[in-house]
């Protein structure tokens, strides 16, 4: 079987350590727009969407990390494949980018780049985590 | 309907979920593959979901496992699958359907596909009830036909029978012919007595 590779690491995570600061209204952080379409409107929906995310975020983020640490490649692989979808089904478009780099990487065996990806999915995550916050009523 | 959703992360379950109770479907939810398998086999022989939405990489047993495992299990045979996943390669597609998946759908998933794709899903399993009902009427009705051919017409005096085409043929080469039988020929004690007596009786 063959894996797709489908986010040249240092493309992604290069984009997003090229001091570009997101605001409300960046898509590519969070495109709040297109989640509350996906739940019908929902935003109530939303929000719990958001909550939960973020719910199982610190722990995602620790895993992919120790994982790099120890340089397991299984490990890695499925870390950051579960926090890809995760943030992919939240619409969350840099999150799920940067762990798709790192999912990547595990799936070409390669820890090259590993830590410059790490501080990409940082950056990501520190964008996000506001916008999240705020979807959820606790901004 | 009765749905499975088998998916591991919290935010993508409550997405399905949300999106298929919506459509009236009744949905059971497993947060990963091995509570999807316990669910399957608490409901055997019962109430099984007619369709499963399984993510293919979740922890414990993977989706595309219990793919395979549905697919080789009486009584799960039927199950409708379909397999959610952000693998999108035509390698990974192929593998999962020939795993015994139906369909997959991709993350992040649309809900008008999904809705799509699981209306197609609904339509296979009552296809399927359909054809199964079909199959035992089919069988009760053989069983009749069996019945009748078993109303098979003797001669009172000859004791020859008539076949399908009306002809009146031996006993014994109508069934050699119908059934595995050979006989072997005897005299039976009674005919033996009584063609003793004929010949006591002829003109010495």
């Amino acid at each position: 079987m063959v894996d797709e590779t489908p986010f040249p690491p240092f493309q992604v995570a290069g984009g997003l350590l090229s001091g570009v600061k997101p605001g409300d209204g960046d898509t590519d952080t969070l495109d709040e727009a297109a989640l509350v379409k996906v739940v019908g409107g929902d935003r109530k929906l939303a929000g719990e969407l958001a909550q939960l995310f973020l719910d199982d975020l610190d722990n995602r983020v620790a895993e992919i990390t120790a994982a790099v640490e120890a340089r397991q490649v299984d490990r890695l692989r499925a870390a950051a494949h579960a926090l890809r979808g995760s943030a992919g089904s939240l619409r969350a478009g840099n999150v799920r980018d940067a762990s798709g780099a790192l999912e990547s990487m595990a799936s070409s065996g390669s820890f090259e780049g590993a830590m410059h990806a790490l501080n990409a999915l940082d950056l990501a995550l520190t964008s996000l985590r506001p916008r999240l916050a705020k979807m959820t009523g606790r901004a | 309907m009765k749905i499975l959703v088998a998916e591991d992360d919290a935010v993508t379950r409550r997405m399905l979920v949300v999106t298929l109770e919506r459509l009236g479907w009744d949905v059971i939810t497993a947060e990963d593959g091995n509570a999807a398998w316990r669910v399957f086999e608490t409901l055997k022989g019962n109430d099984v979901p007619e369709i499963a939405v399984l993510d293919w990489m979740m922890p414990g047993i993977e989706g595309i496992e219990i793919c395979r495992r549905l697919h080789t299990t009486p009584g799960f045979e039927l199950v409708y699958i379909i397999l959610v996943t952000s693998r999108g390669g035509k390698e990974d597609l192929s593998y999962g359907l020939a795993a015994g998946a139906n369909d997959y759908i991709a993350k992040p998933f649309d809900p008008v596909e999904l809705e799509a794709r699981v209306r197609v899903g609904q339509r296979m399993v009552k296809l399927q009830r359909s054809l199964a009902a079909r199959v035992t009427e089919v069988e009760a009705a053989l069983a009749h036909v069996q019945r009748l051919q078993g109303l098979l017409p003797i001669c009172s005096y000859c004791k020859k029978v008539r076949n399908e085409a009306n002809y009146w043929e031996q006993v014994e080469s109508y069934f050699t012919t119908h059934s595995d039988l050979d006989f072997t020929h005897s005299i039976c004690p009674q005919c033996t007595e009584k063609m003793l007596r004929e010949v006591d009786a002829l003109p010495v």
